[in-house]
């Protein structure tokens, strides 16, 4: 359930980030180190997004985006160290939630056929 | 079919139509005819040089019958029925102060008693008769299973973790030893049961005597036959558990003694005494094998000294108040699993009273297997 009216009045596309981790496992360590000393910097400066901290017991460290197009974007920052996972969050921040493809047209257009879909029930019909 | 003929006649005919004989009878015989083994006598006298022991074929041998006893029938049964009823309750449990059920007795018929004893008249109803009740429900009825019959262990039920308080509780056990030592009833004392010096005097007691190291060797100065008094006397042991000292107040106590103390070299009674009151005081066992290398009272302290466990991460970040101004953030102690996920959206209650309303299970499977076909798909079973 996704509110489409944000999208004209939020700074960015990006409106919630999970943070997952694990108190015992070593492929955290970077990441509980992250949490503790730059995450709190982070939060302040980016208010518009909320951070949800929680662990994730016997499990690799995530990051996961949530985005106002209603999609996600998770990534595993497993054994990386914390100013590799400011990257990873910064990443997710600016990112627009859209599935990534490649750009090889100067114009990108949402609606591609002026036309609109066919319909069956419109127009005069054909004679058979 | 040439080939084949042929083979059919190369197989002697007599071999085919002779019928297999059974396992059995072929283990009874030997393989080796008599006449065989004659020739072969030659060869065992060489081997043996002389005469030959055993028979000259090993796989002729039989079993041997059983041996014959000459003792009449009903000896022999009652000397079998009574093996098969010995009582097979173990030692200790016979010789506890349990109150074990009654064992299954056989009374004889209404017939063969009346053939004994014509004064018998058979009981009408079950009036008088003493109630027992099920073996099921032997161990609820009262004076079968009390207070008195639950398990209490020699080391203290409480787990001391502080090292602070360890010390504490091992200078006394220290002190202690060295007072009966003192006394001379060290070696008579060492595997007995201490008593438990639940009050607080006598831990003050203990503590207030001085501890002086020289070499290895240490002199108590206090009031030692006080000590091994408290010590020994109390024969009829009241139940109590040592007095609980607080991490400030041990922290203040170590601070006002003289580090020396923990250099007193330890022989291998003073180990054991050590490690035993040590263990009935705080509940903490140095294992065997680590016990053997400590030297001094300083390694009893780092072996049976355990480090805090770790803050977990959001104990640390709650400690710190690190996101304490910050609205955005939220810190979940817990993992956040799918029920949390829809109490934060409100919609859990809805879920749970429609569920209640079916008769669902609300968390788990209720009655119904786990899902079997993942494990399959898994390779658990």
């Amino acid at each position: 359930m996704t509110v489409k009216a944000l999208r004209a009045i939020a700074d960015g596309k990006c409106k919630k980030l999970d943070l997952h981790y694990c108190d015992w496992a070593g492929s955290s360590k970077g990441m509980n180190g992250f949490i503790k000393s730059l995450l709190p910097k982070f939060a302040a400066a980016n208010p518009q997004i909320e951070f949800a901290v929680s662990p994730r017991p016997g499990k690799h460290p995530v990051i996961v985006g949530h985005y106002i197009n209603g999609r996600t974007k998770p990534i595993c920052v497993r054994n990386l160290s914390p100013y590799e996972i400011l990257q990873k969050v910064e990443l997710l921040r600016d990112a627009s939630g859209e599935k990534l493809r490649r750009t090889n047209k100067a114009v990108l257009s949402t609606k591609p056929s002026v036309r609109g879909i066919w319909s069956p029930y419109h127009g005069k019909g054909m004679a058979v | 079919m040439r080939r084949l003929q042929s083979l059919q006649l190369a197989v002697p005919s007599q071999c085919a139509a002779a019928p297999r004989p059974s396992f059995a009878a072929a283990r009874a015989i030997s393989t080796t005819s008599p006449a065989r083994s004659k020739n072969t006598d030659w060869i065992r006298g060489k081997l043996w040089k002389g005469e030959a022991p055993g028979p000259a074929d090993p796989y002729t041998q039989r079993m041997e019958p059983e041996a014959q006893t000459n003792l009449p029938e009903e000896a022999l049964e009652s000397s079998s029925s009574s093996r098969s009823r010995r009582d097979k309750t173990p030692a200790a449990v016979r010789e506890s102060r349990l109150a074990l059920p009654g064992r299954r007795t056989e009374v004889a018929a209404e017939k063969e008693l009346q053939a004994s004893d014509p004064t018998y008249v058979p009981a009408a109803d079950a009036e008088g008769l003493e109630e027992i009740g099920p073996l099921s429900t032997w161990w609820e009825q009262p004076g079968h299973w009390g207070e008195e019959s639950e398990f209490k262990g020699f080391g203290s039920a409480v787990k001391v973790v502080e090292k602070e308080v360890l010390e504490v509780y091992l200078r006394r056990a220290v002190v202690e030893a060295l007072a009966l030592q003192q006394k001379g009833v060290f070696a008579e004392w060492a595997t007995k049961k201490w008593s438990e010096g639940g009050a607080r005097g006598e831990m003050d007691q203990a503590l207030a005597a001085q501890v002086e190291v020289q070499d290895g060797k240490a002199t108590l100065k206090g009031d030692a036959s006080a000590i091994a008094e408290a010590l020994t006397s109390e024969a009829e042991e009241v139940e109590s558990t040592p007095p609980v000292i607080t991490v400030e107040e041990a922290r203040e106590m170590t601070k006002s003694w003289d580090s020396s103390w923990k250099n007193v070299a330890l022989d291998n009674p003073l180990r054991f005494a050590l490690r035993k009151r040590l263990y009935q005081l705080t509940g903490v066992l140095i294992p065997d094998a680590k016990l053997a290398a400590a030297n001094t009272a300083k390694h009893i302290l780092t072996l049976a000294a355990r480090d805090p466990k770790p803050l977990k991460l959001a104990q640390v970040l709650e400690k710190r108040n690190a996101f304490g101004d910050l609205a955005n953030v939220k810190v979940h102690e817990r993992r956040v699993g799918p029920i949390d996920k829809e109490v934060a959206v409100g919609r859990w209650k809805v879920i749970e009273e429609e569920l209640k309303k079916r008769d669902l299970p609300v968390t788990g499977y209720g009655d119904a297997p786990r899902n079997k076909e993942r494990d399959w798909l898994t390779g658990k079973i």
